[in-house]
């Protein structure tokens, strides 16, 4: 029967009489082989300059925070709303006034000829596009080669992380 | 409640936890992960911290339980993964040039082998001889009797004796395929 490492051993660990545990030579060995691998794994992979500053929930970090009052947040956040409007007020503005005609302006009659011209052509132009045969789209499986297994492990959260809602454009 | 000084415990104590998370995880990508996890877990439950233990078995404790976690998550993923991958023989995922460079000193440490022992025994070797703890502290951390701290330190150095030999036995017996690619195997 192979070993399996997962199976429970009953044997009792060997103890001396402090009840420290009595390793033979072997196993001796191989523990101090163990704490030289750690510290030559640790040489090889170091961690570089710590330089660590937690961040709260929010995004800030603890150290960069500043302190402010509660009045103080409340005002800057009125100015922002207010500022915000303001923008958006005057964008509505400029795109009313650019898409509106000038009410100076007399509207230029066609002539009956050119205006049923106008709609024929249109009137082809939809019927060629949709005669136009669709192109094929090639639905070749990209394949994730040189894919890393962190690059991987991204990938697959993010594939877990989509939401299946249905996007949504509101005006 | 004992007021923590996150960055200032994150300065003493980063260096041996990215060391215990090396061991575990096997690669320093997951150790930094690891690391970092266990240090976004102190930030957040650090006023939880109430002294009776010390910082560093704490912080222990919040390691091997984020590495227990992962390792799931990972085994979760691999059995997707494997299910994409069986439908396209043809895709083969090749390891970056520095990969191969740190996968092969891992191969060539004994942590390498550990990391196919059970959790208690694997748990308990990396906090003894790669973090140096007394069998109390182990005890602690593992929230174990102090008598299965001995016995999973035993057996599991007897366990990693049995697969050495075993993979001795196996490289002498069986012939290396030829189709097979082998170069990552350093």
């Amino acid at each position: 029967m192979p070993f399996n490492p997962r199976i429970i051993q009953t044997e009792p660990a060997p103890l001396d009489d402090q009840g420290e545990l009595q390793l033979p030579d072997d196993l001796a060995a191989l523990a101090e082989q163990l704490s030289a691998d750690s510290q030559h794994l640790a040489d090889c992979f170091p961690v570089g300059a710590i330089n660590v500053a937690f961040r709260s929930a929010k995004g800030r970090a603890f150290a960069e925070r500043k302190p402010t009052t509660s009045h103080n947040r409340h005002r800057s956040r009125r100015v922002r709303y207010v500022l915000g409007g303001g923008l958006v007020t005057v964008a509505l503005s400029c795109a009313f006034l650019l898409l509106s005609p000038s009410p100076f302006a007399q509207p230029k009659a066609l002539p009956q000829a050119e205006s049923t011209s106008r709609s024929e052509d249109a009137k082809a132009i939809a019927v060629r596009a949709f005669s136009k045969p669709s192109q094929e789209v090639s639905f070749a499986p990209a394949l994730l080669d040189d894919v890393s297994r962190p690059e991987l492990e991204g990938l697959i959260d993010l594939w877990q992380s989509q939401s299946s809602e249905v996007a949504s454009v509101s005006f | 409640m004992e007021n923590l000084d996150i960055n200032a415990a994150a300065q003493e104590y980063f260096a041996r936890i990215h060391r215990a998370a090396l061991v575990l995880s096997g690669n320093p990508w997951d150790a930094d992960d690891l690391a970092q996890e266990t240090f976004l877990i102190l930030s957040r439950q650090g006023a939880q911290f109430e002294g009776r233990s010390s910082i560093y078995t704490w912080l222990y404790g919040i390691l091997l339980n984020v590495d227990r976690r992962q390792r799931r998550q990972f085994g979760m993923r691999r059995r997707k993964l494997r299910v994409l991958w069986d439908n396209d023989a043809t895709v083969q995922t090749v390891p970056a040039a520095d990969a191969k460079t740190e996968a092969s000193e891992w191969k060539r440490s004994l942590w390498a082998h550990v990391a196919q022992l059970p959790d208690g025994q694997r748990q308990a070797l990396v906090l003894r001889f790669s973090e140096n703890l007394r069998y109390e502290e182990i005890a602690e951390v593992l929230e174990c009797p102090l008598g299965t701290v001995k016995s999973r330190i035993f057996h599991g150095l007897g366990s990693l004796r049995r697969l050495l030999d075993l993979e001795g036995e196996e490289a002498r017996e069986l012939p290396a395929f030829p189709s097979e690619d082998i170069s990552h195997a350093v």
